[in-house]
Protein backbone atom coordinates (compact mmCIF):
# COMPACT_ATOMS: atom_id res chain seq x y z
CA UNK A 1 0.00 0.00 0.00
CA UNK A 2 2.59 2.25 1.05
CA UNK A 3 4.51 1.84 -2.34
CA UNK A 4 1.68 2.27 -4.25
CA UNK A 5 1.13 5.92 -2.57
CA UNK A 6 4.49 6.68 -3.01
CA UNK A 7 4.71 5.50 -7.25
CA UNK A 8 1.04 7.50 -7.55
CA UNK A 9 2.66 10.85 -5.66
CA UNK A 10 6.17 10.84 -7.57
CA UNK A 11 4.19 10.04 -10.76
CA UNK A 12 1.90 13.37 -9.84
CA UNK A 13 4.49 15.71 -8.52
CA UNK A 14 6.58 14.50 -11.96
CA UNK A 15 3.48 14.98 -14.29
CA UNK A 16 2.46 18.55 -12.25
CA UNK A 17 6.11 19.68 -11.93
CA UNK A 18 6.26 19.28 -15.92
CA UNK A 19 3.25 21.64 -15.99
CA UNK A 20 5.64 24.75 -15.36
CA UNK A 21 7.67 24.63 -18.47
CA UNK A 22 5.25 23.76 -21.48
CA UNK A 23 6.61 23.90 -24.83
CA UNK A 24 6.95 27.28 -26.53
CA UNK A 25 3.50 28.58 -27.71
CA UNK A 26 3.34 32.17 -29.60
CA UNK A 27 0.32 34.16 -28.04
CA UNK A 28 -1.44 36.26 -30.68
CA UNK A 29 -1.95 38.76 -28.02
CA UNK A 30 1.46 39.17 -27.48
CA UNK A 31 2.26 39.78 -31.39
CA UNK A 32 3.02 42.77 -33.15
CA UNK A 33 0.53 44.50 -35.30
CA UNK A 34 2.77 43.75 -38.44
CA UNK A 35 3.61 39.92 -37.96
CA UNK A 36 -0.54 39.86 -36.87
CA UNK A 37 -1.59 41.56 -40.57
CA UNK A 38 1.25 39.22 -41.90
CA UNK A 39 -0.40 36.16 -40.23
CA UNK A 40 -3.54 37.39 -41.95
CA UNK A 41 -2.74 37.25 -45.14
CA UNK A 42 -0.28 34.32 -45.24
CA UNK A 43 0.03 32.46 -48.61
CA UNK A 44 0.41 28.79 -48.96
CA UNK A 45 2.44 28.04 -52.14
CA UNK A 46 2.38 24.85 -54.11
CA UNK A 47 5.62 22.75 -53.47
CA UNK A 48 6.90 23.57 -57.31
CA UNK A 49 6.52 26.86 -56.88
CA UNK A 50 8.66 27.22 -53.67
CA UNK A 51 11.81 27.74 -55.12
CA UNK A 52 10.58 30.34 -57.67
CA UNK A 53 13.00 33.19 -58.15
CA UNK A 54 10.91 35.98 -56.41
CA UNK A 55 10.85 34.02 -53.01
CA UNK A 56 13.43 34.21 -50.79
CA UNK A 57 13.41 30.90 -47.57
CA UNK A 58 13.84 31.75 -43.88
CA UNK A 59 14.01 28.25 -43.43
CA UNK A 60 11.48 25.46 -41.68
CA UNK A 61 9.10 26.49 -39.10
CA UNK A 62 7.11 24.34 -36.74
CA UNK A 63 3.80 24.47 -35.20
CA UNK A 64 2.84 22.42 -32.19
CA UNK A 65 -0.17 21.42 -30.74
CA UNK A 66 0.55 20.28 -27.49
CA UNK A 67 -2.45 20.30 -25.53
CA UNK A 68 -4.54 17.27 -24.29
CA UNK A 69 -8.28 16.65 -24.26
CA UNK A 70 -11.10 15.10 -26.14
CA UNK A 71 -12.69 17.93 -27.06
CA UNK A 72 -10.97 18.41 -30.67
CA UNK A 73 -11.08 16.07 -33.54
CA UNK A 74 -7.32 15.33 -35.01
CA UNK A 75 -8.34 17.68 -37.97
CA UNK A 76 -9.17 20.42 -35.17
CA UNK A 77 -5.99 20.00 -33.52
CA UNK A 78 -4.13 20.30 -37.11
CA UNK A 79 -5.66 23.14 -37.88
CA UNK A 80 -4.26 24.66 -34.12
CA UNK A 81 -0.78 23.33 -34.85
CA UNK A 82 -0.86 24.75 -38.67
CA UNK A 83 -2.22 28.33 -36.74
CA UNK A 84 1.09 27.96 -34.91
CA UNK A 85 3.27 27.46 -37.62
CA UNK A 86 1.52 30.57 -39.23
CA UNK A 87 2.40 32.87 -36.14
CA UNK A 88 5.50 31.59 -36.18
CA UNK A 89 6.06 32.18 -40.18
CA UNK A 90 4.94 35.62 -39.39
CA UNK A 91 6.77 36.47 -36.73
CA UNK A 92 9.53 35.54 -38.62
CA UNK A 93 9.09 38.02 -41.69
CA UNK A 94 7.50 35.83 -43.59
CA UNK A 95 4.76 36.34 -46.14
CA UNK A 96 4.21 32.56 -47.43
CA UNK A 97 5.04 29.24 -46.37
CA UNK A 98 5.33 26.12 -48.23
CA UNK A 99 2.33 23.18 -47.40
CA UNK A 100 2.78 21.72 -43.97
CA UNK A 101 3.77 18.48 -43.03
CA UNK A 102 2.03 17.65 -40.13
CA UNK A 103 2.39 14.33 -37.58
CA UNK A 104 0.44 13.24 -34.95
CA UNK A 105 2.77 12.39 -32.45
CA UNK A 106 0.40 11.66 -29.74
CA UNK A 107 2.31 11.61 -26.00
CA UNK A 108 5.51 13.25 -25.82
CA UNK A 109 6.08 13.48 -21.73
CA UNK A 110 9.56 14.80 -22.60
CA UNK A 111 8.20 17.69 -23.60
CA UNK A 112 4.84 17.95 -21.90
CA UNK A 113 2.43 17.45 -24.62
CA UNK A 114 -0.15 14.67 -23.49
CA UNK A 115 -1.64 14.88 -27.20
CA UNK A 116 0.88 16.53 -29.63
CA UNK A 117 0.67 17.81 -33.48
CA UNK A 118 3.59 18.80 -35.06
CA UNK A 119 3.54 20.87 -38.18
CA UNK A 120 6.52 22.04 -40.08
CA UNK A 121 6.53 24.39 -43.15
CA UNK A 122 9.09 26.27 -45.30
CA UNK A 123 9.09 29.82 -44.62
CA UNK A 124 9.28 32.32 -47.41
CA UNK A 125 9.17 36.15 -48.03
CA UNK A 126 9.16 38.45 -51.07
CA UNK A 127 12.35 39.22 -52.46
CA UNK B 1 17.12 4.11 12.06
CA UNK B 2 13.37 5.50 10.41
CA UNK B 3 12.15 2.96 12.89
CA UNK B 4 13.99 4.41 16.22
CA UNK B 5 13.31 7.40 15.59
CA UNK B 6 9.38 7.20 15.11
CA UNK B 7 10.18 5.37 18.56
CA UNK B 8 11.49 8.58 19.70
CA UNK B 9 9.14 10.29 18.57
CA UNK B 10 5.82 8.45 20.45
CA UNK B 11 6.28 10.00 24.05
CA UNK B 12 6.67 13.51 22.44
CA UNK B 13 3.38 12.50 20.59
CA UNK B 14 1.25 11.32 23.43
CA UNK B 15 2.87 14.60 25.38
CA UNK B 16 -0.66 16.13 26.17
CA UNK B 17 0.56 19.25 26.21
CA UNK B 18 2.21 18.47 22.93
CA UNK B 19 -0.12 19.86 20.72
CA UNK B 20 -1.46 22.69 22.74
CA UNK B 21 1.79 24.15 22.87
CA UNK B 22 4.17 24.56 19.60
CA UNK B 23 7.04 25.71 21.84
CA UNK B 24 7.19 22.60 23.94
CA UNK B 25 7.13 21.13 20.89
CA UNK B 26 9.84 22.60 19.73
CA UNK B 27 11.82 22.98 22.97
CA UNK B 28 11.04 18.93 23.28
CA UNK B 29 12.13 18.12 20.15
CA UNK B 30 14.29 20.33 18.28
CA UNK B 31 14.82 18.11 15.36
CA UNK B 32 10.66 16.67 15.28
CA UNK B 33 10.66 19.27 12.33
CA UNK B 34 13.23 18.39 10.73
CA UNK B 35 12.99 14.98 11.38
CA UNK B 36 8.93 14.94 10.15
CA UNK B 37 10.40 16.47 7.15
CA UNK B 38 13.27 14.48 6.05
CA UNK B 39 12.12 11.33 7.34
CA UNK B 40 11.03 8.69 4.41
CA UNK B 41 8.29 7.77 7.28
CA UNK B 42 6.57 10.78 7.27
CA UNK B 43 3.32 8.79 6.52
CA UNK B 44 3.95 6.76 9.69
CA UNK B 45 4.55 9.90 11.81
CA UNK B 46 1.74 11.87 10.69
CA UNK B 47 -0.47 8.78 10.92
CA UNK B 48 0.95 8.65 14.70
CA UNK B 49 0.21 12.38 15.04
CA UNK B 50 -3.52 11.59 13.92
CA UNK B 51 -4.40 8.79 15.58
CA UNK B 52 -2.98 10.85 18.83
CA UNK B 53 -5.49 13.69 18.44
CA UNK B 54 -8.08 11.29 18.25
CA UNK B 55 -8.41 11.47 14.26
CA UNK B 56 -10.79 9.18 12.93
CA UNK B 57 -9.69 8.43 9.96
CA UNK B 58 -6.89 5.84 9.91
CA UNK B 59 -3.85 5.90 8.07
CA UNK B 60 -4.93 3.72 5.32
CA UNK B 61 -7.98 6.22 4.55
CA UNK B 62 -5.53 8.66 4.51
CA UNK B 63 -3.81 6.76 1.84
CA UNK B 64 -6.41 6.24 -0.49
CA UNK B 65 -7.27 9.76 -0.52
CA UNK B 66 -3.82 10.49 -1.35
CA UNK B 67 -4.08 8.03 -4.10
CA UNK B 68 -7.16 8.99 -5.22
CA UNK B 69 -6.01 12.73 -5.30
CA UNK B 70 -2.84 11.40 -7.53
CA UNK B 71 -5.40 9.50 -9.60
CA UNK B 72 -7.50 12.29 -10.09
CA UNK B 73 -4.51 14.20 -10.90
CA UNK B 74 -3.44 12.08 -13.49
CA UNK B 75 -6.53 12.12 -15.32
CA UNK B 76 -6.76 15.62 -15.52
CA UNK B 77 -3.72 15.90 -16.74
CA UNK B 78 -3.98 13.21 -19.40
CA UNK B 79 -7.62 14.62 -19.94
CA UNK B 80 -7.16 18.53 -19.82
CA UNK B 81 -3.06 18.68 -20.89
CA UNK B 82 -0.73 20.63 -18.95
CA UNK B 83 -0.12 23.05 -21.25
CA UNK B 84 -3.99 24.04 -21.56
CA UNK B 85 -3.96 26.85 -19.45
CA UNK B 86 -1.21 28.26 -21.42
CA UNK B 87 -2.71 27.31 -25.00
CA UNK B 88 -6.19 27.98 -24.62
CA UNK B 89 -4.90 31.56 -23.52
CA UNK B 90 -3.66 32.26 -26.96
CA UNK B 91 -6.58 34.05 -27.64
CA UNK B 92 -10.17 33.33 -27.14
CA UNK B 93 -10.53 34.30 -31.22
CA UNK B 94 -9.35 30.86 -31.66
CA UNK B 95 -12.37 29.15 -30.14
CA UNK B 96 -14.64 31.19 -32.80
CA UNK B 97 -13.45 29.15 -35.98
CA UNK B 98 -16.27 27.02 -36.00
CA UNK B 99 -19.20 29.62 -37.08
CA UNK B 100 -18.37 33.61 -36.87
CA UNK B 101 -22.12 34.31 -37.11
CA UNK B 102 -24.16 34.02 -33.70
CA UNK B 103 -27.43 35.29 -34.87
CA UNK B 104 -29.69 32.38 -36.30
CA UNK B 105 -31.29 32.86 -39.87
CA UNK B 106 -34.93 33.39 -38.72
CA UNK B 107 -32.98 36.35 -36.68
CA UNK B 108 -30.85 37.79 -39.25
CA UNK B 109 -33.78 37.34 -41.96
CA UNK B 110 -35.52 39.68 -39.52
CA UNK B 111 -36.30 42.97 -41.50
CA UNK B 112 -38.71 45.16 -38.88
CA UNK B 113 -39.80 44.25 -35.77
CA UNK B 114 -42.12 45.66 -32.94
CA UNK B 115 -41.60 46.26 -29.49
CA UNK B 116 -43.71 46.18 -27.15
CA UNK B 117 -43.46 46.58 -23.18
CA UNK B 118 -45.26 43.55 -20.69
CA UNK B 119 -48.19 44.70 -19.35
CA UNK B 120 -46.83 42.60 -16.03
CA UNK B 121 -45.93 44.81 -13.06
CA UNK B 122 -42.16 45.12 -12.39
CA UNK B 123 -41.69 43.35 -8.46
CA UNK B 124 -39.79 44.86 -5.88
CA UNK B 125 -38.29 42.84 -3.91
CA UNK B 126 -36.42 44.27 -0.67
CA UNK B 127 -34.39 42.56 1.41
CA UNK B 128 -33.23 44.36 4.62
CA UNK B 129 -31.23 43.01 7.64
CA UNK B 130 -32.75 45.26 9.90
CA UNK B 131 -35.90 47.00 10.62
CA UNK B 132 -34.36 50.31 13.39
CA UNK B 133 -34.42 50.54 16.48
CA UNK B 134 -36.16 48.54 19.17
CA UNK B 135 -36.07 51.05 21.98
CA UNK B 136 -34.27 48.75 23.93
CA UNK B 137 -30.64 49.40 22.49
CA UNK B 138 -30.09 51.53 25.78
CA UNK B 139 -31.08 49.16 27.94
CA UNK B 140 -29.23 46.46 26.30
CA UNK B 141 -25.82 48.61 26.23
CA UNK B 142 -26.75 49.08 30.03
CA UNK B 143 -26.51 45.53 30.84
CA UNK B 144 -23.38 44.95 27.79
CA UNK B 145 -21.48 47.29 30.80
CA UNK B 146 -22.91 45.28 33.27
CA UNK B 147 -21.40 42.24 31.70
CA UNK B 148 -18.17 43.92 30.87
CA UNK B 149 -17.61 44.81 34.66
CA UNK B 150 -18.36 41.37 35.88
CA UNK B 151 -16.10 39.74 33.69
CA UNK B 152 -13.09 42.24 35.07
CA UNK B 153 -14.21 40.95 38.37
CA UNK B 154 -14.17 37.42 37.36
CA UNK B 155 -10.75 37.98 35.97
CA UNK B 156 -8.84 39.12 38.70
CA UNK B 157 -10.26 38.65 42.58
CA UNK B 158 -8.72 42.17 43.55
CA UNK B 159 -10.92 43.18 40.90
CA UNK B 160 -13.97 43.38 43.24
CA UNK B 161 -12.56 46.11 45.05
CA UNK B 162 -12.66 48.66 41.84
CA UNK B 163 -16.24 47.08 41.01
CA UNK B 164 -18.05 50.45 42.96
CA UNK B 165 -15.42 52.26 40.43
CA UNK B 166 -15.80 50.47 37.33
CA UNK B 167 -19.77 48.92 37.49
CA UNK B 168 -21.13 52.88 37.30
CA UNK B 169 -18.51 53.76 34.23
CA UNK B 170 -19.34 50.33 32.01
CA UNK B 171 -23.22 51.15 32.42
CA UNK B 172 -22.55 54.76 31.40
CA UNK B 173 -20.24 53.52 28.28
CA UNK B 174 -22.91 50.67 27.61
CA UNK B 175 -25.94 52.81 27.75
CA UNK B 176 -24.39 55.85 25.55
CA UNK B 177 -23.04 53.33 23.20
CA UNK B 178 -26.75 51.79 22.89
CA UNK B 179 -28.04 55.08 22.22
CA UNK B 180 -25.16 55.98 19.53
CA UNK B 181 -26.32 52.72 17.95
CA UNK B 182 -29.69 53.01 18.43
CA UNK B 183 -29.35 56.70 16.44
CA UNK B 184 -27.06 54.77 13.58
CA UNK B 185 -30.19 52.38 13.58
CA UNK B 186 -32.57 55.13 12.92
CA UNK B 187 -30.56 56.82 10.51
CA UNK B 188 -30.09 53.75 8.05
CA UNK B 189 -33.81 52.76 8.39
CA UNK B 190 -35.04 56.22 7.69
CA UNK B 191 -32.12 55.82 4.95
CA UNK B 192 -33.62 53.05 3.62
CA UNK B 193 -36.94 53.89 3.87
CA UNK B 194 -36.41 57.06 1.68
CA UNK B 195 -34.79 54.30 -0.72
CA UNK B 196 -38.33 52.74 -1.29
CA UNK B 197 -39.47 56.39 -1.74
CA UNK B 198 -38.19 56.82 -5.09
CA UNK B 199 -40.17 57.32 -7.97
CA UNK B 200 -40.53 55.22 -10.80
CA UNK B 201 -39.46 52.20 -8.38
CA UNK B 202 -39.34 49.73 -10.13
CA UNK B 203 -38.42 50.99 -13.38
CA UNK B 204 -41.65 50.74 -15.48
CA UNK B 205 -41.73 48.43 -18.17
CA UNK B 206 -42.85 50.64 -20.82
CA UNK B 207 -39.61 53.15 -20.34
CA UNK B 208 -37.15 50.63 -20.86
CA UNK B 209 -39.27 49.31 -24.02
CA UNK B 210 -38.88 52.95 -25.87
CA UNK B 211 -35.95 53.46 -24.48
CA UNK B 212 -34.58 50.20 -26.14
CA UNK B 213 -36.47 51.42 -29.58
CA UNK B 214 -34.92 54.63 -29.33
CA UNK B 215 -31.44 52.69 -29.63
CA UNK B 216 -31.84 50.37 -32.03
CA UNK B 217 -33.00 53.43 -33.96
CA UNK B 218 -29.96 54.68 -33.23
CA UNK B 219 -27.57 52.29 -33.53
CA UNK B 220 -28.98 51.09 -36.16
CA UNK B 221 -29.95 47.40 -35.10
CA UNK B 222 -33.13 47.22 -37.27
CA UNK B 223 -36.00 48.71 -38.27
CA UNK B 224 -38.72 49.16 -35.16
CA UNK B 225 -41.72 50.00 -34.36
CA UNK B 226 -42.83 50.51 -30.91
CA UNK B 227 -46.21 49.68 -29.37
CA UNK B 228 -48.23 49.68 -26.54
CA UNK B 229 -49.31 46.47 -24.29
CA UNK B 230 -52.42 46.44 -25.51
CA UNK B 231 -51.32 47.24 -29.60
CA UNK B 232 -52.22 44.57 -31.96
CA UNK B 233 -49.08 43.87 -34.13
CA UNK B 234 -48.64 46.55 -37.00
CA UNK B 235 -49.16 44.59 -40.71
CA UNK B 236 -45.57 45.55 -41.50
CA UNK B 237 -43.61 43.85 -38.53
CA UNK B 238 -41.82 40.44 -38.96
CA UNK B 239 -41.85 40.06 -34.69
CA UNK B 240 -42.68 41.26 -31.62
CA UNK B 241 -40.11 41.75 -28.95
CA UNK B 242 -41.41 41.89 -25.15
CA UNK B 243 -39.20 43.99 -23.14
CA UNK B 244 -39.95 43.22 -19.58
CA UNK B 245 -38.71 44.50 -16.44
CA UNK B 246 -39.11 41.57 -13.62
CA UNK B 247 -38.22 43.06 -10.25
CA UNK B 248 -36.33 45.15 -9.03
CA UNK B 249 -34.07 43.90 -6.03
CA UNK B 250 -32.78 46.05 -2.66
CA UNK B 251 -30.72 44.31 -0.74
CA UNK B 252 -29.51 46.28 2.32
CA UNK B 253 -26.73 45.09 4.49
CA UNK B 254 -25.68 47.21 7.20
CA UNK B 255 -24.81 50.83 5.79
CA UNK B 256 -24.80 49.16 2.01
CA UNK B 257 -27.69 49.13 -0.34
CA UNK B 258 -27.32 47.20 -3.89
CA UNK B 259 -29.89 47.31 -6.57
CA UNK B 260 -30.52 45.03 -9.08
CA UNK B 261 -32.78 45.40 -11.95
CA UNK B 262 -33.64 42.26 -14.22
CA UNK B 263 -35.11 42.82 -17.72
CA UNK B 264 -36.35 40.08 -19.69
CA UNK B 265 -36.55 40.07 -23.61
CA UNK B 266 -38.56 37.66 -25.61
CA UNK B 267 -38.79 37.68 -29.39
CA UNK B 268 -41.54 35.96 -31.23
CA UNK B 269 -43.39 36.09 -34.54
CA UNK B 270 -46.80 37.41 -35.20
CA UNK B 271 -47.99 33.78 -34.76
CA UNK B 272 -46.52 33.61 -31.31
CA UNK B 273 -44.38 31.19 -32.40
CA UNK B 274 -40.87 31.42 -30.62
CA UNK B 275 -38.16 33.15 -32.44
CA UNK B 276 -35.78 33.65 -29.28
CA UNK B 277 -36.76 32.36 -25.97
CA UNK B 278 -36.49 34.25 -22.84
CA UNK B 279 -32.96 36.12 -22.11
CA UNK B 280 -32.71 37.76 -18.94
CA UNK B 281 -30.22 40.51 -17.91
CA UNK B 282 -29.24 41.80 -14.33
CA UNK B 283 -27.85 45.04 -13.38
CA UNK B 284 -26.38 45.74 -10.04
CA UNK B 285 -24.97 48.57 -8.34
CA UNK B 286 -23.49 48.56 -4.99
CA UNK B 287 -23.41 52.08 -2.89
CA UNK B 288 -23.91 52.69 0.73
CA UNK B 289 -27.51 53.35 1.80
CA UNK B 290 -27.08 56.88 2.08
CA UNK B 291 -24.88 57.55 -1.01
CA UNK B 292 -27.87 56.33 -2.84
CA UNK B 293 -30.39 59.12 -1.19
CA UNK B 294 -28.03 61.97 -1.21
CA UNK B 295 -28.10 64.82 -3.84
CA UNK B 296 -31.66 64.39 -4.41
CA UNK B 297 -30.99 60.38 -5.18
CA UNK B 298 -28.10 61.22 -7.98
CA UNK B 299 -26.92 57.81 -7.61
CA UNK B 300 -30.73 56.28 -8.08
CA UNK B 301 -31.13 58.48 -11.32
CA UNK B 302 -27.93 56.92 -12.01
CA UNK B 303 -28.65 53.95 -11.72
CA UNK B 304 -31.76 53.77 -14.09
CA UNK B 305 -30.29 55.63 -16.82
CA UNK B 306 -27.14 53.47 -16.64
CA UNK B 307 -29.26 50.30 -16.49
CA UNK B 308 -31.55 51.22 -18.90
CA UNK B 309 -28.16 52.07 -21.57
CA UNK B 310 -26.91 48.57 -20.33
CA UNK B 311 -30.37 46.80 -21.46
CA UNK B 312 -30.52 48.73 -24.40
CA UNK B 313 -27.08 47.82 -25.71
CA UNK B 314 -27.25 44.41 -24.55
CA UNK B 315 -30.63 43.22 -26.19
CA UNK B 316 -29.42 44.47 -29.15
CA UNK B 317 -26.25 42.89 -29.28
CA UNK B 318 -27.13 39.28 -27.69
CA UNK B 319 -30.46 39.15 -29.83
CA UNK B 320 -29.58 41.00 -33.06
CA UNK B 321 -25.21 42.00 -33.40
CA UNK B 322 -23.48 39.31 -31.80
CA UNK B 323 -20.48 38.34 -34.43
CA UNK B 324 -17.55 36.36 -33.23
CA UNK B 325 -14.51 36.59 -35.54
CA UNK B 326 -11.04 35.91 -35.19
CA UNK B 327 -9.59 38.85 -34.05
CA UNK B 328 -7.16 40.59 -31.82
CA UNK B 329 -8.39 43.73 -29.98
CA UNK B 330 -6.17 45.46 -27.92
CA UNK B 331 -5.29 48.97 -26.00
CA UNK B 332 -2.54 50.53 -27.62
CA UNK B 333 -0.77 54.26 -27.25
CA UNK B 334 -3.26 55.15 -24.46
CA UNK B 335 -2.33 58.38 -23.27
CA UNK B 336 -4.08 58.79 -19.56
CA UNK B 337 -1.48 61.80 -18.15
CA UNK B 338 -4.45 64.10 -18.20
CA UNK B 339 -8.14 64.25 -16.99
CA UNK B 340 -9.41 63.79 -20.45
CA UNK B 341 -7.23 60.87 -21.72
CA UNK B 342 -6.50 59.45 -25.43
CA UNK B 343 -7.71 55.54 -25.18
CA UNK B 344 -6.24 54.21 -28.31
CA UNK B 345 -6.96 50.16 -29.59
CA UNK B 346 -6.13 48.08 -32.16
CA UNK B 347 -8.26 45.70 -34.52
CA UNK B 348 -7.03 43.10 -36.71
CA UNK B 349 -8.85 40.06 -37.72
CA UNK B 350 -7.09 37.36 -38.04
CA UNK B 351 -9.14 35.54 -41.13
CA UNK B 352 -10.36 31.94 -41.39
CA UNK B 353 -13.76 32.54 -40.06
CA UNK B 354 -16.90 30.60 -41.37
CA UNK B 355 -19.75 32.67 -41.72
CA UNK B 356 -22.92 31.66 -42.48
CA UNK B 357 -24.49 31.87 -45.91
CA UNK B 358 -27.04 34.54 -44.76
CA UNK B 359 -24.22 36.73 -43.42
CA UNK B 360 -21.66 39.20 -45.17
CA UNK B 361 -17.84 38.68 -44.20
CA UNK B 362 -16.72 41.96 -42.57
CA UNK B 363 -14.08 44.24 -42.54
CA UNK B 364 -12.08 45.90 -39.62
CA UNK B 365 -11.34 49.10 -41.61
CA UNK B 366 -15.29 49.42 -41.80
CA UNK B 367 -15.83 48.78 -37.88
CA UNK B 368 -17.17 51.92 -36.21
CA UNK B 369 -17.06 51.57 -32.32
CA UNK B 370 -18.74 52.67 -28.70
CA UNK B 371 -16.69 53.36 -25.92
CA UNK B 372 -17.52 53.01 -22.21
CA UNK B 373 -15.90 54.32 -19.65
CA UNK B 374 -16.57 53.11 -16.06
CA UNK B 375 -16.02 53.86 -12.73
CA UNK B 376 -15.92 50.45 -10.67
CA UNK B 377 -19.99 49.95 -11.17
CA UNK B 378 -21.01 53.29 -12.74
CA UNK B 379 -20.83 54.20 -16.11
CA UNK B 380 -19.04 57.52 -16.35
CA UNK B 381 -18.43 58.30 -20.02
CA UNK B 382 -19.91 56.78 -23.09
CA UNK B 383 -19.17 57.61 -26.97
CA UNK B 384 -21.01 56.20 -30.21
CA UNK B 385 -20.05 55.87 -33.86
CA UNK B 386 -16.73 56.27 -32.91
CA UNK B 387 -14.55 56.29 -36.87
CA UNK B 388 -11.08 55.15 -35.99
CA UNK B 389 -9.18 53.60 -33.47
CA UNK B 390 -8.65 56.51 -30.79
CA UNK B 391 -10.58 58.72 -28.85
CA UNK B 392 -9.84 61.40 -26.27
CA UNK B 393 -12.46 61.47 -23.84
CA UNK B 394 -14.44 64.83 -24.15
CA UNK B 395 -15.52 65.73 -20.00
CA UNK B 396 -13.01 65.24 -17.30
CA UNK B 397 -12.84 62.67 -15.65
CA UNK B 398 -12.32 62.66 -11.61
CA UNK B 399 -8.41 63.02 -10.64
CA UNK B 400 -6.49 60.25 -9.49
CA UNK B 401 -9.38 57.53 -9.81
CA UNK B 402 -9.39 54.48 -11.35
CA UNK B 403 -11.12 52.91 -14.66
CA UNK B 404 -12.32 50.19 -16.58
CA UNK B 405 -12.77 51.19 -20.09
CA UNK B 406 -13.58 48.95 -23.53
CA UNK B 407 -15.04 49.02 -26.92
CA UNK B 408 -16.73 46.36 -29.39
CA UNK B 409 -16.84 46.65 -32.68
CA UNK B 410 -19.15 47.30 -34.97
CA UNK B 411 -19.58 46.30 -38.24
CA UNK B 412 -21.62 47.39 -40.93
CA UNK B 413 -23.87 44.56 -42.95
CA UNK B 414 -26.34 46.04 -45.15
CA UNK B 415 -28.99 48.69 -43.68
CA UNK B 416 -28.00 46.48 -40.43
CA UNK B 417 -25.05 46.16 -37.80
CA UNK B 418 -22.98 43.37 -36.33
CA UNK B 419 -21.30 44.06 -32.68
CA UNK B 420 -18.13 41.54 -32.16
CA UNK B 421 -16.69 41.42 -28.56
CA UNK B 422 -15.85 44.36 -26.32
CA UNK B 423 -12.28 44.74 -25.43
CA UNK B 424 -10.85 42.68 -22.68
CA UNK B 425 -7.90 42.67 -20.54
CA UNK B 426 -5.39 39.53 -20.47
CA UNK B 427 -5.06 38.37 -17.42
CA UNK B 428 -2.40 34.94 -17.43
CA UNK B 429 -4.39 33.64 -20.90
CA UNK B 430 -7.11 32.55 -19.11
CA UNK B 431 -10.83 33.60 -20.89
CA UNK B 432 -13.74 33.85 -18.56
CA UNK B 433 -17.08 32.57 -20.22
CA UNK B 434 -18.42 35.65 -22.19
CA UNK B 435 -22.35 34.88 -20.62
CA UNK B 436 -23.29 33.02 -18.17
CA UNK B 437 -26.22 31.14 -20.78
CA UNK B 438 -29.34 33.96 -21.10
CA UNK B 439 -28.07 35.89 -17.86
CA UNK B 440 -25.35 38.48 -18.41
CA UNK B 441 -23.77 39.70 -14.85
CA UNK B 442 -22.63 43.32 -16.18
CA UNK B 443 -20.43 43.44 -13.23
CA UNK B 444 -18.66 40.13 -14.08
CA UNK B 445 -18.27 41.05 -17.46
CA UNK B 446 -17.02 44.48 -16.52
CA UNK B 447 -14.32 43.18 -14.68
CA UNK B 448 -12.11 42.20 -17.15
CA UNK B 449 -12.26 45.69 -18.99
CA UNK B 450 -8.42 47.36 -19.51
CA UNK B 451 -8.00 49.72 -16.40
CA UNK B 452 -6.30 53.01 -16.37
CA UNK B 453 -5.75 55.87 -13.87
CA UNK B 454 -6.45 59.46 -14.11
CA UNK B 455 -3.52 61.65 -12.47
CA UNK B 456 -3.81 63.07 -8.91
CA UNK B 457 -2.58 66.34 -10.61
CA UNK B 458 -3.30 67.39 -14.31
CA UNK B 459 -0.14 68.05 -16.76
CA UNK B 460 -0.31 71.21 -18.06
Amino acid sequence: MNSLANISIATAVMLLSACGTPVAISDYYKADTASLQRYARMAVIEESDTHSGGLQELGTVTGIYCKGGVALTHQEKRVEAIDQLLLKAAQRGATHISEPACTASGVDLANNCPNKVVCKAQAMQVR
Amino acid sequence: MQESKIKDLTPILRNPNYFNNLNALENSSGNLQLSLRRSKSNFRNLALIAAHRGDTERPENNMKQLCCICMISINVLLIQGCGSPFYMGQHPSTWYRESASDIPQNIASLEKIAIRPSNIRPRLIVDRDHEGPTGDEVVLGTLAGIDFAGEMVSEDASGVLLLPIVLPLAMVAGAISGSMRAEIMEAQKESADQLLKFEHLPIPSEVMAEQVQSYFAEAPVIDSVLITAADPAPDDVDAIMTIEVQSLHIGITGHDASMTLTAVAELRGKDRSTISNRRVFNYTVKNTVTEWVVNDSERWNEFVNDAIHYFATRISEELFQKIRVRHVLRPIDTDTRTHTPMLAWELILLGGDNYADWEQPIEAEEARYTLEIYQADRLVYSANHIDGTRHTVQKPLPACTSFRWSVPPIYPMGNKTRAGNWMRERSFGLVIAETVPHVTLARNQRKHYPKFKTPCRAIK
